[in-house]
């Protein structure tokens, strides 16, 4: 294990009652952003809820930042140097955006009062919701709850960030805006997050997962990942019937991914393509494109 | 929510902060503190308490800014809660001495010209009978008339008895209807 | 005629600033200041900003972390620390509706049983079941819409599992012990719940390994409540609480329910506070 590996999971399994959630799962993640792209139900939030120490893997070895999460010792070392954003993270209604914030920074044993203070004023400025301190969670917009979960998961500074469909209910703006700040977060530290947004994927990973029944169907940079789909992306001006999958693009150009016929315009292919190629066109990772159809 | 900024009016920013805005209220304070400051420093010698009185001030602004109607001017309501809450600060702690009194009487016949055009505007000598008054007098007048305060606020920022301030306050009012009238 | 037709000059300002002005003139610029906004922005240069800087430090300090609920002042007052009496104060069954709601059902009961010496059974009834639902209530996901991001931080969770339990058992035993002196009967039936209210809020932790909290709290409570009208229902004895077999049953129970609890409370800890 090279010193900086932050995690190292072999052979990650998961059950519920009969069905399999994770089947045998790898990852090794390091300093920077690892993306989780996957259909819903792929197991990435199972993954990621063993990775923040709140579930326990039935089998596989996991070392998180060098420890063991199942020894209770380690566990509460790791969780020291943990921030995590959970998928539907949820806040008292009653409590201020403060509050709120103030309440999981006393559990990260933040105990000096005002330096705490100090630190949830600092994370929540950081996700630019400075203004709504004094507001009511009930108050708050979706996109704002969802930034408030980030601000939480950011006290500290810690060294891992799991972070689950951190973009789910944030406008475009803001979704860029997010991006931009969870690339920041990745210098000098471990982010792992889970997306269905081959867009977030391309704009801020640096090493990208895709996962389906459980598995990690392909591990490795975006270029790589890209690769696999050359050669194998074209337009025409008709629905090709013989593609794998194929959208609309415009009036008379339609975007195919699959084996080209002979003499096919060839395009640049995308993260898109070659997440569909890779888990099949029925399982839609974006709802970006609601006029992709299979073919 | 409506971007505040320095351009906003008082009353945007009271809407503001009363619905939640921190950034306001900074904007708020930053326009206020300062003459706030001084005119309490008249009032109170010791700057830690003309401090705390600030926040106390800024804080009492936050919470109950909902409460201000949009009638009269937002400084005036500023002022009306910082003289409370400087009564409430000496009520805990009551003041040394209250450090009103005559600076340098020999100038006031230098600036009674000064004094009638802007009391005279509003009202009438009200200058040249405030300086004709005992200084005693005219401290009670201050307190009660122009600073709002009821006579048992007044007295404790005067750090008199409340009879006291009563007696002083009917006299006052004597010499000033015999003045004006 | 206007009002702004005079304004103050820097130099008067400055002098008013500096205390340099007569009283009377004083008072005439502090008229003028409450309506003119251009004077009184003269005054910003009389006050350093680093003074300015650090007043507003402590208001964003108050506005912001308000914080200091009566609870939490209590709690405080008792020797808790700041932090720890941040998370029993947030505790949802402490906030506002519980404890009023817990206070006025025993109040009613007790007033009852001022009135009529059967609606005892009612007190007895309700001083035990109080604490124990209070309990439940605090814990597992319902209680805690942040309950994911929780069981992901560091901080103890037998700690927390512990303080939280004493304070809502505090809650509830607090005014069901000031009543209890004033209940009709001799004073140790007037005492008769602490028995079975401990046994209850022990026994819903010690429940709590293998079942939801809601479940194990609920299932007692039925258990409870059935003794008790029985005893109401079937001997007439509003005091059938007091009785020696229960009193006796009840404490058999606590230290079963304590046995248990100290055995698991690891196990305990780390399920209340996770979901599946």
């Amino acid at each position: 294990m090279t010193p900086n590996t932050t995690i190292r999971a072999e052979g990650i399994v998961k059950t519920y009652g009969r069905q399999r959630a994770l089947d045998g799962f790898e990852l090794d993640a390091t300093t920077g952003v690892t993306g989780l792209l996957g259909p819903n139900g792929a197991g990435k939030t199972t993954l990621l809820r063993i990775l923040a120490t709140v579930l326990a893997a039935d089998e596989g070895s996991l070392r998180i930042l060098d420890r063991d999460p199942l020894e209770p010792d380690d566990r509460r070392h790791i969780r020291r140097r943990l921030g995590y954003l959970p998928q539907d993270a949820g806040f008292h209604r009653g409590f201020t955006a403060f509050e709120a914030v103030d309440y999981v920074a006393v559990l990260k044993e933040h105990t000096e009062a005002r330096a705490r203070h100090d630190e949830v004023r600092r994370v929540l400025d950081l996700v630019g919701l400075s203004d709504v301190a004094g507001k009511k969670v009930r108050a708050l917009s979706g996109g704002m709850r969802q930034r408030l979960g980030l601000a939480q998961a950011l006290l500290g500074r810690p060294e891992l960030l799991i972070l689950d469909e951190p973009t789910v209910g944030l406008d475009p703006e803001q979704r860029m805006r997010f991006r931009d700040l969870v690339s920041e977060a990745g210098h000098g530290r471990t982010v792992i997050l889970s997306t269905h947004q081959t867009e977030d994927v391309a704009a801020v990973c640096s090493q990208v997962v895709v996962v389906h029944h459980g598995r990690a169907l392909f591990t490795g940079g975006v270029a790589e990942l890209v690769e696999l789909a050359a050669g194998r992306v074209w337009v025409d001006s008709d629905r090709d019937p013989r593609a794998l999958a194929g959208w609309r693009l415009g009036a008379h150009r339609y975007h195919h991914i699959g084996d080209p016929p002979a003499g096919a315009e060839l395009v640049e292919p995308g993260v898109e393509d070659a997440y569909l190629l890779l888990v099949g066109p029925h399982v839609a990772p974006s709802d970006a494109n609601e006029e992709r159809d299979a073919a | 929510m409506l971007d505040m900024d320095e351009s906003s009016t008082d009353g945007e920013l009271l809407a503001a902060v009363a619905d939640g805005s921190a950034v306001a209220l900074e904007v708020l304070y930053r326009r206020h503190a300062s003459w706030l400051v001084v005119r309490l420093a008249r009032r109170c010698a010791d700057p830690a308490v003309v401090d705390e009185v600030i926040q106390d001030t800024f804080v009492s602004v936050w919470k109950s800014a909902g409460r201000y109607t949009g009638q009269g001017d937002v400084a005036a309501w500023v002022w009306a809660i910082a003289i409370h809450r400087l009564v409430d600060a000496f009520r805990r702690r009551p003041p040394a001495a209250y450090p009103l009194d005559e600076f340098a009487p020999q100038l006031t016949t230098l600036e009674s010209a000064e004094d009638r055009v802007l009391l005279g505007i509003e009202h009438g000598d009200l200058a040249g009978a405030l300086g004709r008054l005992s200084p005693e007098l005219r401290t009670v007048v201050q307190a009660t008339v122009l600073d709002g305060l009821t006579t048992r606020e007044a007295a404790r920022l005067l750090g008199l008895p409340a009879g006291t301030v009563k007696t002083r306050m009917m006299r006052a009012r004597r010499a000033l209807r015999k003045e004006l009238a | 005629m206007t009002n702004e037709v005079w304004h103050l000059d820097g130099e008067l300002a400055g002098r008013y600033a500096d205390g340099r002005v007569t009283s009377v003139l004083a008072t005439s610029v502090e008229q003028h200041l409450l309506r003119c906004e251009t004077c009184r922005r003269l005054m910003q240069p009389s006050v350093r900003t680093d003074r300015l800087d650090h007043i507003w430090d402590e208001i964003v300090e108050r506005v912001e972390a308000p914080g200091t609920s009566l609870l939490e002042r209590l709690l405080h007052w008792c020797g808790v620390d700041e932090a720890t009496a941040r998370l029993v104060a947030v505790t949802p069954s402490l906030r506002g509706a519980w404890l009023t709601g817990t206070t006025v059902v025993l109040l009613l009961a007790f007033l009852a049983a001022q009135t009529a010496p059967q609606a005892m059974s009612a007190f007895l009834l309700l001083a035990p079941v109080l604490p124990a639902a209070g309990v439940a209530l605090s814990f597992g996901p319902a209680s805690d819409p942040a309950h994911e991001i929780v069981a992901s931080t560091p901080h103890s969770a037998v700690h927390l599992l512990a303080v939280r339990t004493a304070v809502v058992v505090s809650s509830s035993f607090v005014p069901a012990a000031l009543a209890s002196p004033f209940l009709p009967g001799s004073a140790w039936a007037a005492m008769a719940w602490l028995a079975p209210a401990l046994a209850m809020t022990v026994g819903t932790l010690a429940l709590s390994t293998r079942l939801a909290p809601h479940v194990a709290a609920s299932g007692l409570t039925i258990l409870w409540a059935s003794v008790v009208v029985q005893g109401f229902v079937r001997h007439h004895d509003p005091f059938f609480a007091a009785t020696p077999s229960v009193q006796l049953a009840s404490v058999a129970a606590l230290v079963v329910s304590a046995a248990v609890l100290l055995v698991q409370r690891r196990d305990l800890a780390e399920v209340l506070r996770r979901v599946s």
